[in-house]
Order: C-alpha cells, then sequence, then structure tokens
C-alpha cells in the first residue's frame, strides 16, 4: 500500500532554516531533531461493543441499552419504536470516559424503580453511573491505575437484587461492596476482601437467591504453588457468600466444573424459581445448585452438521431472561453464533429435574446478548455490525433440540467432544427463521487497511477506502465526508439555465405546500414544467412571461396568485387577470427575491424596490423605493416566520462587498438596521428564521471566493452578530438555497461541490457537510407526493431531482460519512493500487487489489463440495417446509404488537429485498478437523466504477495470500504489476508453513489478472512486500531479500540477513528501505548499488511489536505497536553520512556491533488506545495540507494533524492542560495518565479531550476562556476550524 | 525496607500482597512464568489486544479469552524438576 512518498515533507524542515550552519556540523555529532507537534482527532469513533446492558436507566418503563465502546465511551441508546411501527436506536447521551472499559454491570438498587451502571475501567476504581445525573458519578478507588494482572476490574457481577457487587481481578484479589441508598444518594460501602492466591477467575455472576445473604459465583481455577510438586487443581465453581450481618465474606461452596467451562449466569431464585447456575464449556451447558449434592445436570448443543467432528464448540455467552410469572427463559450462543434456547424444567418444589437447548438462531458472535421486556434481542457483536432483532417466535418445537444428562460432579471432565458429538442432533445454519432484524448499528470492525485518494474519477474530494470486517462480515468501504444522496431523476434541458424555482400549490389545492411548476429561467426564455406524476412542460396556459428569464417567482398567499420577476418588470398572475409592472425607464431588475406576501427587487446602480401583498384586494403594491449606495448583487427577502404577517428583515449584498440587513416594518421600509463588511463580494444571500420562538435569524452569505459566511441576526434589533463563522466551500462562487431536511430548515450551498448546512437538535451546533455528489449549478426545494423532502437542481444542462439522506448525519460530527460497502469473501489483509493500461491506450486506469484470507476456514472449492452455502438461504428453503404455525411468542411482548406483526408477515408471502435483509445472518464456514487450513483470494476492484469486481482468484490449497504490493521492474519497462505473498498450510502455534511464495500477476487491459510466475520462497513465510528500485524486496521471517525479475521466476539478487525476529512492514523511498519488526520496532535499511549490498543504517532502541508503520519522510517514520500507541521516530540528522563505503568493510565493523548503529529518536509519542492497524500520509481534501490517516482494529478512524503555527500549539496545549483538569472523569481516569499508559505521550494534543469543551458548563467554559485570554466563542470557533481544515 | 511512614514491611508481606515479587533465589522458569501470566492478563484486559488475535486466528473473543486465562495456569509448561535446576546453580557457581 505504500507509494514512494512525495518530495514534499510534513515535517518543518531544520536544513533550510538554519543551512549554513549545518553544513558546519556535518560531520559533527548527530543534533535533536525539530520538535513536531500533532493534533490527534477522532473522524469515525470506534464502533465496538465491548459489553452492554439493559434497563430502565432514564425513567421507569424505558427500554434503554447502555453500550461499553472500546474507545472508553459510555452511550445510553434507547429502543425507540416509531409510530409506523419500525424500531431503532437512539442515542441519548454520551460519555466520554477517557479509560479503557473492562467491566459493566446493571445494578438496581433495592426498593428502586429505575437501574443504575456499574463500571470498571483501567483506573482502579468502581464507578456508579446514574444516566439522570452523570455530573455527580460515584466513584470508589481500590487499587493501581493499568489493567494489571492482581488489580480488580475486570470482572464485576452485581447481586439480582443490588446490595452488593463483585469486582474482581483475572488473578487472586475479589472486591465485594455493599450498596445502599439513602435519601437519594448511592452510598458504596468499603470493600470487603475475598481473596485467593494463585486463584485465576475465568468469570463471575451474582446468583440469585432471594433476599438471603447476596452470593457470587465464580468460574476459577488454582494453579500449582511455585516449586510445589502438587498436580494442577480442577477447574472450579465457587460461591462467594456475603455475609450481610458480620459483613464478611467467604468461600461457601466449591464444585468440579468441565475444564473447558468459561462462562456463568445465573438462574432466577427464591421465590421465583430453582436457583443455582448455568455453566458454558464446550459442546454444553452445565447446571449446579449446591442442593443437588455431587449431581451435575449436563446438556450437550446441537452441533452443525459440516463441522469438524473432532473440535469441540464452546459455548461463550449465556443471559438469561425473566417473564412475567417467574418464568424464564435463557439463551445461549456458541463461538461460531449459533442461539441456543436453554428451557430449563423446573419441578413442583423449585427443583431442576431436566433441561432441552433447542437451536434459536444463527447470529454474529456476540458479546453480549440483551433481552428487553418487549421481545426485543440486541447482539453486540464481536465483529460486523451490531443488531436489534426481534423475536417472533420463542417455543420451538421443530428446532433441533439435545436434552440433558445426569452425572456426578467428579465425572465431569469426561465429558468430551466425542460424547457431544454422539449425542447431538444436527443441523444446517440458515437464515434467520424465529428472529428478525429490526435495526442495523453499523460496525466496520475489524478494519485492517486504509486508503486515501480520489479513485473514483469525477469527485472533488478524496474518498477513504478501508478494509473491514472478518470472514462472512468482510468487506470493502469506500468513505465520504458528508451526506449521501438518492438521485431520483436526470432529465436534459435545451440549454444552460440561469436559475431554478419551484412554485407550490397554494392555500386553496389539497397538495398544498406540494410543487406545482418547476420554472427553469434560461438566458432569454422561460420553462415551465408542471408537477404531477410526471413531470411536463406547461405552455402559456400557466400565463408565464416565457420569453424573458425569470429572476424569482413565488406563490402569494390568499387570492394573490403567483408573482413572477423577470428584468423588465413584475408580474402577478391572478385567477382571471394579468397585472405587470413596468421598470421605470431604461433601468432593469438585476436580483430580485420574493415569498407569500413580499418581494424586493434590485434595479442597476443600486436602487431597491420593495412590493408588499395588500390582504384585501389581493394585489401586490409598490410600498417604497431607496438607493444603496452601490450596486446589489443579491438580496433575500426571508421567509415569512409562522404566526407572522410578513418578514421583518431583508438582506442586500451589494458590490462594495458588504450585507445590509434592512427592516420591512412598516413605517421603516428599507431602513438599515445593520451592515458587515466581508472580504470578497457577496455572491447569493439568505436569511433564515428560527424553527422555533427562541433562537437567533441566520444569515448566510455565499461569497464570490468560493466561501460560505454564517452569522446571527438579533431577531429585534437586526444587530448582525460580531463573530460570523467563515468556511471555504469550493472553487465557485457559493449560491445559497432553504431546503427543509427532517421538517426543519436547513441551507443548501452550492459551490464546486454542493453542501448543507443544518442545526444539529442534539448537540445545537450548526454542521456543514458537503454531499457526495456532482457539483451542481443552481438548486432549490421540491417536493411531491412521492419525495416529500427534496432537491430540484441543475448541473450543465441537465435538471436532476434529488433527496439528500440525513440518516448518516446524526450524532453530529462523528457521523460525517457515508459508507458503501463491497462484501469480500474472507478478511481482508491488505490492498493496493495498480495503475494499469486500459483498452484505451491513451488512458491509464487505476485498480485496486486486495488480498483476503482466513485461518481455520476452509476454500470456496473445499466449501462447495460440502455443499456449505454462506448465505444460508437453501438450507433456509429446505427446511421451510417444516416451519410450523407460528407460535404465540412468550416474550412479554405487548400482544398488539406480535398480532400486528403476524399479520404483516401473512402479506408478505413474496419474499421481497426488505424481508430477505430482516433475514440475511453471517454465517461462518465450516470449521476444519485440523489447524492450518487456509481460505484465500485475491481480488481486482475497479474504484471507478462503485469498486466492482473485476477479477477474484480463489487461491485453494491452504494457500494464504498475507501481502501485496504493486512493483515496477525495471526489467519489465516500468509496467505495474501486482506482486502476492502467499504461505501455504501455516499454522500459528507453532509457527510454520509447509511452503511460502511470492506470485507475480500482470494486469490485463485494467480489469484481468494474468499469472506470470510463482517462486517459491524456502526460509521462511512472506509478510511484506514493496517495490525498491526497480526491484522487489521481500520480507522473509528474519531476512530482507532483494529480487529482480527473470523469465520462469523471481531471482535472488542480495539479502540481509539476522534481522531481530519477523518483518512485519516494510516500506521504502529512494535507496532506504524501513522495516518494521515483530517486536523489535523500526529499522532503516540503506541499499549501496556498487557493491550490491542492503546495510542496517539505523534502530530504535525501544523494542516495540511494530503493526502498522508509514513513512513520514526520508528520515522520519511513524508507527504504530501492538499496545495502541502510535510514535514518530526520526532519524537524527547526520547519522546517515550517506558516504558510500566501497569496501564493504565498515558496513561490517559497524553491523557486528549493534551499539555503534545510530539509535532513532522518538518525537511524538501517544497512547490511542486501540490497536492500529493501518495508516496513511495524505491529505481528506483536494489539495489541503497531509496528516496521519489511522484505522485501528475495533474500527476507529483518527487524523493525527501536523500544527502549522506556534499560536495553534500553544493554544492547544494550553487548552488542553485545562480541560485535562476541569473535562468530567466519570470513572475516575486521569486523561492525561490513559494517554501516557505505556510511554508518557510526547507532542500529540488529544483532541477527543480537546472537544469536551463543548460539553462543559457554560461557567467553566468562561473560566477557561478567561485563562486562555479568549472568548468562549472565540474557542468553539476555533475547535470548529480545525476540523474544517481537516475535511 | 521501609516506607514514608516509618513502619516496615518486610520482604514476606510484600511478597504476600503483591503477585510475583522477586527474591534473590527465583528461578528462571518462576521469572519468565510470571512475566507471562502478566502478559496474558493484560491481553484478557484489553479488548483490542483481544480483538486484534481473534481475527488473526480467526477464532471468537470468548474462546481467545478462555485459551488466555488456561494458558495462565502453566504458561511456560511444568516446571523444571528441582533436582535439575539445583544443578544448574551448583555448575554455575
Amino acid at each position: 500500500m505504500s507509494g514512494a512518498p512525495s518530495s514534499d515533507s510534513m515535517m518543518p524542515s531544520a536544513a533550510t532554516s538554519n543551512g549554513a550552519e549545518e553544513e558546519k556540523k556535518e560531520d559533527a555529532v548527530p543534533v535533536s531533531a525539530v520538535a513536531m507537534k500533532l493534533l490527534d482527532m477522532r473522524l469515525k469513533p470506534s464502533s465496538a461493543i465491548l459489553a452492554s446492558c439493559i434497563g430502565e436507566y432514564t425513567k421507569e418503563k424505558a427500554q434503554e441499552v447502555v453500550l461499553a465502546k472500546s474507545s472508553g465511551v459510555l452511550e445510553l441508546h434507547e429502543i425507540h419504536a416509531a409510530e409506523d411501527g419500525s424500531v431503532s436506536l437512539k442515542l441519548i447521551q454520551r460519555l466520554e470516559t477517557h479509560s479503557i472499559l473492562r467491566g459493566l454491570v446493571n445494578v438496581r438498587l433495592t426498593g428502586e424503580k429505575r437501574d443504575l451502571v456499574a463500571v470498571t475501567c483501567d483506573a482502579g476504581s468502581l464507578s456508579i453511573v446514574d444516566f439522570t445525573q452523570t455530573a455527580k458519578t460515584n466513584v470508589v478507588i481500590f487499587g493501581k491505575t493499568g489493567c494489571r494482572r492482581s488489580t480488580p476490574g475486570q470482572y464485576l457481577c452485581a447481586d439480582p437484587k443490588g446490595r452488593a457487587v463483585m469486582v474482581s481481578a483475572v488473578e487472586k484479589r475479589k472486591l465485594v461492596y455493599v450498596l445502599n441508598h439513602a435519601t437519594g444518594k448511592t452510598n458504596i460501602a468499603s470493600p470487603l476482601e475475598a481473596h485467593r492466591a494463585r486463584n485465576i477467575t475465568y468469570d463471575t455472576c451474582g446468583v440469585d437467591n432471594g433476599y438471603e445473604n447476596p452470593v457470587f459465583a465464580c468460574i476459577e481455577i488454582q494453579y500449582p504453588e511455585e516449586d510445589a510438586d502438587t498436580p494442577n487443581e480442577n477447574k472450579q465453581l465457587a460461591y462467594y457468600e456475603l455475609d450481610l450481618g458480620l459483613n464478611h465474606v467467604s468461600r461457601k461452596w466449591a464444585t468440579n466444573v468441565h475444564p473447558t467451562a468459561c462462562c456463568v449466569a445465573s438462574l432466577p431464585g427464591g421465590q421465583d424459581g430453582p436457583g443455582g447456575v448455568i455453566i458454558g464449556m464446550e459442546d454444553g451447558i452445565s447446571y449446579h445448585h449446591p442442593d443437588l449434592k455431587n449431581k451435575v445436570m449436563i446438556c450437550g448443543i446441537p452441533r452443525r452438521a459440516l463441522d469438524s467432528k473432532s473440535r469441540g464448540i464452546l459455548v461463550t455467552k449465556l443471559t438469561v431472561h425473566r417473564q412475567k410469572k417467574s418464568k424464564f427463559f435463557c439463551l445461549a450462543q456458541s463461538e461460531v453464533g449459533d442461539v441456543y434456547k436453554l428451557s430449563v424444567d423446573v419441578s413442583e418444589d423449585k427443583v431442576v429435574t431436566g433441561m432441552q437447548l433447542a437451536l434459536l438462531d444463527t447470529l454474529p458472535a456476540a458479546n453480549a446478548l440483551n433481552i428487553s421486556k418487549k421481545g426485543m434481542l440486541f447482539v453486540a457483536s464481536e465483529f460486523g455490525e451490531h443488531g436489534l432483532y426481534q423475536f417472533e417466535r420463542i417455543e420451538l418445537p421443530d428446532a433441533p433440540t439435545n436434552a440433558s444428562s445426569q452425572i456426578t460432579a467428579t465425572n465431569i471432565a469426561d465429558w468430551n467432544t466425542k460424547m457431544a458429538v454422539a449425542s447431538a442432533k444436527t443441523f444446517v445454519p440458515t437464515t434467520l427463521k424465529n428472529l428478525r432484524k429490526v435495526y442495523t448499528l453499523d460496525s466496520p470492525t475489524p478494519t485492517t487497511g486504509v486508503l486515501v485518494g480520489e479513485l473514483a474519477g469525477n469527485e472533488v474530494s478524496p474518498q477513504i477506502y478501508t478494509l473491514a470486517g472478518k470472514g462472512p462480515t468482510a468487506s470493502l468501504r469506500i468513505l465520504r465526508h458528508g451526506a449521501s444522496v438518492t438521485e431520483l431523476a436526470v432529465s436534459e434541458l435545451p440549454g444552460i439555465p440561469g436559475g431554478i424555482f419551484t412554485i407550490a400549490h397554494d392555500e386553496t389545492d389539497e397538495n398544498v405546500g406540494l410543487s406545482k411548476y418547476i420554472v427553469v429561467s434560461f438566458a432569454d426564455a422561460t420553462l415551465v414544467l408542471s408537477v404531477g406524476d410526471t413531470v411536463e412542460e406547461v405552455g402559456q396556459e400557466s400565463r408565464f412571461k416565457t420569453d424573458a428569464p425569470t429572476l424569482a417567482c413565488s406563490t402569494l398567499k390568499g387570492n394573490g396568485g403567483l408573482c413572477q420577476i423577470y428584468p423588465d418588470g413584475l408580474r402577478q398572475i391572478k385567477a382571471g387577470q394579468l397585472r405587470n409592472w413596468e421598470c421605470p425607464g431604461l433601468k432593469r431588475v438585476e436580483s430580485a427575491s420574493s415569498n407569500v406576501c413580499q418581494a424586493l427587487l434590485a434595479l442597476a446602480g443600486g436602487e431597491v424596490i420593495y412590493f408588499e401583498l395588500d390582504n384585501l384586494t389581493g394585489d401586490l403594491n409598490e410600498m417604497v423605493t431607496r438607493d444603496m449606495g452601490a450596486d446589489v448583487c443579491c438580496l433575500d427577502v426571508g421567509t415569512v416566520p409562522k404566526g407572522k404577517s410578513r418578514s421583518l428583515f431583508a438582506a442586500v449584498g451589494c458590490r462594495d462587498q458588504t450585507v445590509k440587513i434592512v427592516s420591512l416594518e412598516p413605517g421603516k421600509f428599507l431602513t438599515q438596521k445593520s451592515s458587515t463588511a466581508l472580504k470578497s463580494r457577496p455572491h447569493s444571500v439568505k436569511l433564515q428564521y428560527p424553527d422555533n420562538e427562541r433562537g437567533d435569524i441566520i444569515v448566510m452569505i455565499g461569497l464570490d471566493d468560493g466561501s460560505s459566511l454564517r452569522a446571527t441576526v438579533d431577531p429585534v434589533t437586526g444587530e448582525i452578530g460580531s463573530s460570523p463563522t467563515r468556511r471555504f466551500l469550493g472553487a465557485r462562487p457559493v449560491s445559497v438555497s432553504r431546503i427543509p431536511l427532517e421538517g426543519r430548515s436547513s441551507m443548501l450551498l452550492l459551490s464546486s461541490r454542493p453542501w448543507i448546512s443544518r442545526l444539529d437538535q442534539a448537540s445545537g451546533k450548526h454542521i456543514m457537510a458537503p454531499l457526495s455528489y456532482a457539483p451542481l449549478d443552481h438548486g432549490c426545494v421540491f417536493s411531491s407526493q412521492a419525495v416529500k423532502e427534496g432537491v430540484v437542481a441543475t448541473a450543465g444542462k441537465t435538471l436532476r431531482i434529488i433527496s439528500v439522506d440525513t440518516g448518516g448525519m446524526e450524532g453530529g460530527d462523528d457521523e460525517a460519512f457515508n459508507t458503501n460497502k463491497v462484501p469480500l469473501r474472507y478478511t481482508p489483509r491488505q490492498m493496493t493500487l495498480l495503475s494499469a493500461s486500459s483498452a484505451d491506450p491513451a488512458q491509464r486506469k487505476v485498480v485496486l487489489a486486495v488480498v483476503e484470507s482466513d485461518y481455520n476456514d476452509l476454500g470456496q472449492e473445499a466449501k462447495d463440495s460440502m455443499g456449505f452455502d454462506a448465505t444460508g438461504g437453501e438450507a433456509a428453503k429446505k427446511n421451510g417446509d417444516k416451519k410450523g404455525d407460528d407460535d404465540e411468542m412468550e416474550v412479554d411482548s405487548d400482544d398488539e404488537d406480535a398480532a400486528a406483526k403476524k399479520e404483516e408477515e401473512s402479506d408478505e408471502e413474496p419474499e421481497d429485498e426488505e424481508e430477505k435483509e430482516a433475514r440475511a445472518t453471517p454465517i461462518r464456514g465450516p470449521i476444519p478437523p485440523e489447524p492450518g487450513h487456509w481460505g484465500s483470494c485475491i481480488r481486482l476492484l475497479d474504484p471507478s466504477d462503485s469498486c466492482r469486481t473485476l477479477e477474484c482468484i480463489e487461491l485453494n490449497r491452504n494457500e494464504a495470500a498475507l501481502c501485496c504490493t504493486s512493483v515496477r521492474f525495471h526489467t519489465r519497462g516500468g509496467e505495474s504489476l501486482l506482486a502476492v505473498g502467499t504461505v501455504t498450510g501455516m499454522t500459528m502455534h507453532p509457527l510454520k508453513q509447509t511452503s511460502s511464495h511470492v506470485i507475480l500477476y500482470r494486469v490485463v487491459n485494467g480489469d484481468r489478472l494474468q499469472l506470470l510466475h510463482r517462486t517459491t520462497i524456502d526460509d521462511g513465510p512472506v509478510m511484506s512486500l514493496a517495490h525498491f528500485q526497480g526491484r522487489l524486496l521481500v520480507g522473509i521471517g528474519k531476512n530482507l531479500r532483494l529480487y529482480e525479475m527473470g523469465k520462469r521466476q523471481l531471482l535472488r539478487k542480495c539479502e540481509l540477513r539476522g534481522l531481530p525476529t519477523f518483518v512485519k512492514t516494510l516500506q521504502t523511498a529512494g535507496d532506504r528501505a524501513y522495516f518494521g519488526d515483530m517486536m523489535r520496532s523500526i529499522h532503516m535499511i540503506r541499499y549501496e548499488a556498487s557493491v550490491n549490498r542492503l546495510v542496517l543504517i539505523a534502530s530504535d532502541p525501544s523494542p516495540r511489536p511494530i503493526v502498522s508503520q508509514e513513512l513520514l519522510d526520508w528520515n522520519t517514520v511513524a508507527a504504530g505497536d501492538k499496545f495502541g500507541n502510535i510514535c514518530i521516530l526520526r532519524l537524527p540528522r547526520g547519522a546517515d553520512t550517506a558516504t558510500l563505503d566501497l569496501t564493504g568493510q565498515r558496513a561490517l565493523w559497524d553491523a557486528s556491533r549493534d551499539s555503534s548503529t545510530p539509535k532513532l529518536e522518538v518525537l511524538c509519542q501517544y497512547y490511542v488506545g486501540e490497536i492500529v492497524t493501518n495508516m496513511t500520509r495524505s491529505s481528506l481534501v483536494a489539495g489541503g495540507a497531509d496528516s496521519l490517516i489511522y484505522v485501528t482494529v475495533t474500527g476507529r478512524i483518527g487524523a493525527l494533524v501536523p500544527f502549522t503555527s506556534r499560536d495553534d500549539v500553544d493554544f492547544y496545549t494550553q487548552l488542553e492542560g485545562y480541560l485535562r483538569v476541569e473535562a468530567p472523569r466519570p470513572t475516575g481516569r486521569d486523561p492525561q495518565g490513559y494517554r501516557s499508559y505505556y510511554a508518557p505521550v510526547m507532542h500529540v494534543v488529544d483532541g477527543d479531550l480537546c472537544s469536551a469543551f463543548n460539553a462543559l458548563s457554560h461557567e467553566k467554559q468562561t473560566e477557561i476562556a478567561e485563562k486562555l485570554d479568549r472568548t468562549v466563542g472565540e474557542i468553539m470557533k476555533k475547535l470548529e476550524d480545525t476540523r474544517n481544515a481537516l475535511l | 525496607m521501609s516506607n514514608p511512614g516509618g513502619a516496615v514491611i518486610s520482604a514476606e508481606q510484600l511478597k504476600a500482597r503483591y503477585i510475583g515479587t522477586g527474591h534473590a533465589d527465583m528461578s528462571k522458569y518462576d521469572w519468565v512464568t510470571n512475566q507471562h501470566r502478566d502478559t496474558y492478563a493484560s491481553h484478557v484486559a484489553h479488548y483490542d489486544q483481544l480483538s486484534y488475535y481473534a481475527v488473526a486466528q480467526n477464532e471468537s473473543i470468548g474462546r481467545v479469552r478462555l485459551q488466555f486465562l488456561d494458558k495462565m495456569i502453566q504458561p511456560c509448561g511444568p516446571p523444571p524438576p528441582t533436582k535439575d535446576v539445583d544443578k544448574m546453580l551448583e555448575n554455575e557457581d
């Protein structure tokens, strides 16, 4: 994915500033590099959910889920049922904790009607969050910070009655906190210890035993003492009892469990059920209860027919749902994603007599399964999108079902896969049968690659291409900044229009508010189109003046009819009569604007004439004329606000670079209220009245220089606000028009790119977002029966009707991207761009190659021969006949809902697309019998044709493509070839492979791959490839080797052996190569052509396990490591003297002494919080400054932006400093400590933290602003501007 | 050894409180085992690292977590026979 970096540097170059000085010092000791300051900005937050819980957090009877996201964000979503029956998740609150979240549990204190959540993180603290008063989070600190082995926090569970919570560490330590609440405040008592030395905990849960002493169940194992000869203990289930009377915790009971046991959940107890716990393990679920004495109930899971019989399938998730009348059921999910329903037979005296496991459906493997009281299932997937599902039936008489058997606890270890397989029913995974997906929360996890470029060919801004997803959910995603647009119609026009308007139906018509006519103005004519089922041209019957251009037109209220303004005057078209007003003398109207009762027109020379509708006669009368003192370029009379009789202000943009606000109040017609000077001539101006009573009027000015200016206008005095927000939109003068979006007034701004500006209801911020659409010339609101909120626009000689999709814009800036997905077959590993000659020899075509591979999976050929169907559709059809009548759903659903659902279902006999989507589910391929199986393919995509797959080569025979690059061999005359590094039969533990290859492909005609040859590499797996000086540099295990192209295979040229562990990443520039070692950080290599030798010139003293790297310039490399850090390393000046060493002796001498190799300096150091899987140096706007764009394994896209001025550095550093103190800490973690998790943060400002300024209380904002010697508005504007400069 | 309060905490107490507190006669096996346990515990605690391994191995996160926790029991296999260690120490002396 590396391109040769351009010569311009992201770094401030020291050489230019003191070149002379440098010459003097050339032979002297290396000097420090110039400091580099970066700002970390979040483009897309990470979407992985590590835990979630469901409850009533803000009010009673609410259905809300709390999501703990991997970037330390707690989000509260409401399961929102709209009036039309559609269900969605609505974000209500977002809490940034600036910490690594680990545990999350629901707590409902005794007698309370609302839930709280208990959260643990790396702060060594327990916090109880009440979402109604998040400012007052209850935090108790008990240990050191960091995710340590023996600091509690890994596991968190609560007593079902909310009396206590237990916080456990992975090893040894457990703390129990007693909770109580007095006078509306939650009190956390001091912790009680339940430590046990050498004890590893696997999972914990609170046991339900009514109101007896709280008991916590833990799966744990005690490893033998050092130098003790005792054999390993068995894995145990232990009950820890909290004696509320004695205030003491004791290990009360323990029993052996299966060696693979990994999760535990408690069944309802006390008055409600049998109590006891169920434990998930390989191939089954066991039930344990102290009263069963030494007996254990065990129930195997039904297995997939195609999975290997020798491998156990682990149950990884259990959840218990209580229904009314002390009924309950459990869901268990296996590691491959199959969800089973566990029903428990309970005798009269509340003893479990048997269990049945029935297959419910196949879902993505989940981190959390939450069942709501209304029959909804929220699935927080490990990878891929999260979903909200609706239960359609929960009684499953036809599903494959396994029944339980009873064995003694001491023999539980004997239960094995063989036994499970023998007794298990088998099934073929299908599409959803008992569940229905109703809402999707998109999640591009894991994201493994990123590429930025304008590859689509016809767009202004670059797109971001990311590789995301794993196995069946894998996809290539194309992200574009802004909102997506649906094109509804395109039609040709006779000429290039100079303006476009729509005329709404008047109040008398039943279609009030919808568009009646589309009026297109040309240089010397006007075209009127009527809007109906089709759009047709209307001739004279519209009675418009059609032989002149139209400057403005509108419907008039009452019986006023229509008004049209053209260069020679104004025409009012009333029922039965035409009223014309002619311009006095030879003057002509230059610009005009009208609304339902007012019209304003400007004559050449700066004369402005105001017309107003007489409500009695319905005539538009000339009221007043005023000279503005300068030629008028644009004006706007505004709209009539709801409940008012007229617009009180008009905005007039003049050629002297001013915009004036004039009054339209009776008696003060056209008196100037205020004026603002501009840096450029205004091109278009619009006034926007607020949707509600309060709020300022907004004036939006489009300027000739391609920027927009947004300012507020005081609704009483007409004063223009002092700090307008300016934003550069494109290379053309900006024209502004008003459009509604989701029933709220918004603005459409057209420059070389269309934009919309709207007020985000959630954050109260104004958002400017570009539209992912071709440039438009003129645009205006359009509304019809089919399209309620559309835009009719012109582009060149075409008329287009489009609608703006606001779905991707919710939640403010974070969602400012719209995504297109292209499904892939396996987990994508790498991608590279290739320049290929197309069929047309004059044109070069850019194609994208992606290598995909999955470990522990079978190739397509093997899958097909087994009869595996990844969509599950075939199997579903076969089983379809067996599908019985719908059983009454017994989750506490509203009966109405269920009935409605059923009706709906019966209507949908032929399965439509929507239905298919709701039933689709990713199905993992069959598990192969032994390790070393791979499925892999090489894919060629065409980015200019919405990433259509041109060719996909399946590798088969356990060969896996791991890396790819574009290479141009000298000997091939610079043709761009695709080199792919593959391994065959590689296993991870131990790391070995049967063979590895480098395969070369040629791109034929820009749409096909032609195999040139395969070269066998005999001494290690190929993990990295790079084009290097007309040859191919290959990282092979511990070696780097340079290959030349030969006729039948690649030819070795030279190599560098004995590198530390494993060459993971590789990039080249000029005669230098830069590689990242899997354990020992970045190294720099130089190729000396005269002696054909690769020489190590520098290395990093810190042992960073490199995951990704990106070259910033000749001497500087950014690297991401396995712990989630990003660091920037630079070769000290003068370290690489670049003198040619002809004898080669010096290189030998240098290389033999490790200490003499120059060491790289760390310029920046930052803890991102998630593993950075790939990064690229690029700019997100055409012609913008470069920044470092990175993606993480949990789906975050971020940018490290270099500061350009000292002022910005000072401002951000100070602001960050204040916010480190003032920003809320819901989990008690110090933000600076978090960013310095592995190494102290260095020269990187945390942009997430800085944006927390917006959410602070006004007092705190003012306080900080005073310290910074700025106003609050200025700081907010600065934050916004920085972001705008990036996007 | 004393802490700021002046109270003396013996090495035994420290050892009991903090896992992995070494001593002069600590064997290489103990030291490595302790490090590995720390590493696995860290992997389990960081969700991003768990998912990174899960993607590489094409396993579910639940399975990877169980694997890591299981490995914490004896990350470096069973301890070498004590006699050999003594012999090795003697040889080194």
